[in-house]
């Protein structure tokens, strides 16, 4: 199992980071190497929403199954994985706390690939090695799109 | 209203690269800064479906409202602007053509920035550049999406 701890500070308040965290059609833009998702039931997140995530691992098309496992409004954000895709294990907990200027935001990803769902052809560090890399660019996309304001 | 075409050969059939293109849900993998897309009614592309875009244009978030007015499977995907959004003018055209064992796909752009969002943009010529970055990338984009293959069984 793999773990990977990110922090950072977003220039928001924790009601527009939670909104990107509730909306789950911006996990492809959270996640480089994801490309689109299905919610079940569909729209904003619910305790015990499923979710599948197609996914890229260089030029093979994979598939992530997940589901929302805890939401605490403005304050935590928790997702784990389900069984048949590409992470045997996986679960993603985002804190949330208020600063003067912002929003402090944790992210803990606690990960591993699965062996049986890309065989023996391929090399399971490399894989890690890309999951890790999607997991750190996942709060600085967060943090951007929290960032984001209207036209005004 | 300016106009940008773009022809690019895809090392997959025209069916792999109509799943890709017809498919809303790749629609913010296939323009950079599209961040979400939400199609009314739901599901694969339809005449008369609309599109609401949210993308992030140079810092600032802005909504693409779009129809699509030609869906002839595996061959032309056609889709034009509904006021309201950033675009004032918005034609998209994709024609595909068998080519050997792949695709050729002919990509077409027109459109025209609504003045409300012109004189509210704090550098329209930056966005301009970023508008049509996007639609540049847009053919590159369908042709990674549609040359990605399964898993081996």
């Amino acid at each position: 199992m793999r773990t990977v701890r990110e922090t950072v500070l977003v220039e928001a308040k924790p009601e527009s980071v939670w909104e990107v965290l509730m909306d789950p059609y911006y996990t492809p833009k959270l996640y480089p190497d994801m490309i689109n998702i299905t919610a079940d039931p569909p729209g904003r997140a619910v305790v015990g929403q499923n979710r599948t995530l197609g996914g890229r691992a260089g030029k093979r098309l994979i598939e992530f199954k997940t589901q929302v496992s805890e939401l605490v409004p403005n304050k935590l954000f928790a997702i784990k994985g389900r069984p048949g895709g590409a992470l045997e294990e996986f679960t993603e907990v985002v804190e949330l706390a208020p600063l003067k200027r912002g929003t402090e935001l944790k992210v803990t990803y606690v990960f591993k690939v699965s062996e049986d769902y890309f065989g023996p052809e391929f090399d399971l560090l490399t894989l890690e090695q890309m999951a890790v890399r999607n997991e750190e660019v996942y709060i600085k996309n967060l943090k951007a799109l929290a960032e984001l304001r209207p036209v005004e | 209203m300016p106009t940008l075409q773009d022809t690019i050969e895809i090392l997959s059939p025209p069916q792999t690269v109509w799943r890709v293109l017809s498919d809303p849900t790749f629609l913010p993998k296939l323009y950079n800064d599209a961040v979400t897309v939400e199609v009314d009614p739901p599901g694969h592309s339809s005449v008369g479906q609309t599109l609401k875009i949210q993308a992030r244009v140079t810092g600032v978030r802005v909504a693409i409202l779009a129809k699509y007015t030609r869906v002839d499977k595996e061959s032309c995907l056609e889709s034009k602007v509904v006021p309201g959004g950033l675009f004032s003018e918005f034609d998209h055209l994709v024609t595909l053509r068998v080519l050997g064992w792949g695709t050729e796909a002919k990509v077409t752009f027109q459109y025209a920035v609504a003045a409300e969002y012109a004189s509210k943009v704090p550098d329209l010529a930056m966005m301009e550049r970023a508008i049509t970055d996007n639609f540049r990338t847009y053919a590159k984009n369908l042709k990674d999406l549609s040359e990605l293959l399964p898993l081996p069984e």
